[in-house]
């Protein structure tokens, strides 16, 4: 069975693959068509409204639940699907179909201004994404899936749907940490462009941490579904979930909790 | 109403309280965590404190606690009131765990 994961994350990882995120906004910006303007300039304001909100996190876990909840805020979500217009494309769309019925791949820009640890961990991330991306590219999908559409409640919902009830929660876990994981990579890399007086060390590395780990858990979930091949180099066997058996635990589990319902409609 | 969502209890035993959807049941119910504000109680629970940002993107009035115990309240979608406010993905796992939903 299919899962529900964080295409959000997938929708603009055509465009960044092509040209690094942030760099491509701050540099790309007059050279675009007219109409990716619009949608370069929403980026720019979400992006910058996450880092100005990210920032302000005053130790890990603070950062941890700003991470969180951006996830599914309208910042990270309606950035992301700005930047699903920039890059729409095959690609994209095959990406964000995969996302709905799969798994995930993601994007490779540089942490250039980062500190050295930062930077590391950063590259690592990028490392990853790349061979998930690689993995991705050539899974074959069926009819259909080059043809969704990318909009702002399709990807709340697939958000949401990431820990709904119907999706283990170890998947849900990684799904999470891989969604967390992508907006701190969004935000690492604007402070990459901040003076490096005013970005606390802690936070430029915590940062980069939830980053290259979110590019493992993704990593790892793809690795898991049949479908799609990643060297057990890359993910060790250990590493990767039993869809199946995950999915008839759920199922069970599911059942159980329902079953605490009562008979009759009207009890509270 | 989906899961994740942040409800007032309107009937039953958790009136007044803060809630999280977590599952819709075929039969039409749905299955709300309950969370209280009383603490200190010695059972299994998560909380949510107010003044961190779970609790403020939650609207939650004062920290937040979520007892297994207290286990899960079941009725019809019009025995409880949007708050027009949803949980945080970690947060809607963490009660997911809390209660057997794995």
């Amino acid at each position: 069975m299919a899962h529900a994961l964080p295409f959000s994350v997938l929708a603009f990882t055509n465009a960044t693959r092509s040209s690094p995120l942030l760099r491509a906004l701050h540099s790309v910006a007059l050279a675009v068509p007219l109409a990716n303007k619009t949608a370069f300039s929403t980026v720019r304001t979400h992006s910058e409204a996450l880092v100005r909100d990210i920032r302000t996190a005053t130790d890990d876990n603070d950062l941890r639940q700003a991470l969180d909840v951006a996830v599914d805020g309208d910042d990270f979500i309606k950035g992301a699907v700005a930047l699903a217009e920039i890059g729409r494309s095959r690609t994209a769309r095959l990406l964000v179909w995969l996302m709905r019925h799969t798994r995930g791949d993601a994007f490779a820009p540089g942490g250039r201004g980062l500190r050295p640890r930062a930077r590391a961990r950063v590259e690592a991330g990028n490392r990853l994404f790349a061979v998930a991306a690689a993995s991705v590219r050539k899974f074959s999908a069926p009819p259909g899936a080059e043809s969704i559409s990318v909009d702002e409640q399709i990807v709340r919902q697939a958000v949401r749907e990431l820990v709904g009830p119907t999706v283990p929660l170890s998947v849900a876990e990684l799904g999470t940490r891989g969604l967390r994981g992508l907006v701190a990579f969004w935000v690492v890399n604007e402070l990459a462009y901040v003076p490096v007086r005013e970005v606390p060390l802690w936070l430029e590395e915590a940062l980069s941490q939830h980053f290259e780990d979110g590019a493992y858990a993704l990593l790892r979930i793809l690795a898991s579904t049949p479908q799609i091949v990643v060297s057990e180099e890359e993910v060790p066997l250990a590493d990767r979930l039993d869809l199946e058996h995950l999915d008839e635990e759920t199922r069970q589990a599911r059942d159980r909790f329902r079953a605490t319902a009562p008979q009759t409609i009207g009890g509270g | 109403m989906t899961p994740g969502d942040v409800v007032e209890i309107l009937s039953g035993d958790h009136v007044g309280h803060l809630g999280v959807v977590l599952d819709l049941h075929p039969n039409g119910l749905v299955g709300v965590a309950c969370g209280t504000g009383t603490a200190g109680r010695d059972d299994t629970h998560y909380v949510i404190r107010a003044r961190e940002r779970f609790g403020l993107r939650m609207g939650l009035p004062k920290d937040t606690y979520f007892y297994q115990s207290r286990g899960i309240a079941w009725a019809k979608p019009d025995q409880f009131k949007s708050t027009e406010r949803t949980a945080p993905p970690d947060v809607v796992r963490e009660l997911r765990k809390l209660h057997g939903l794995v």
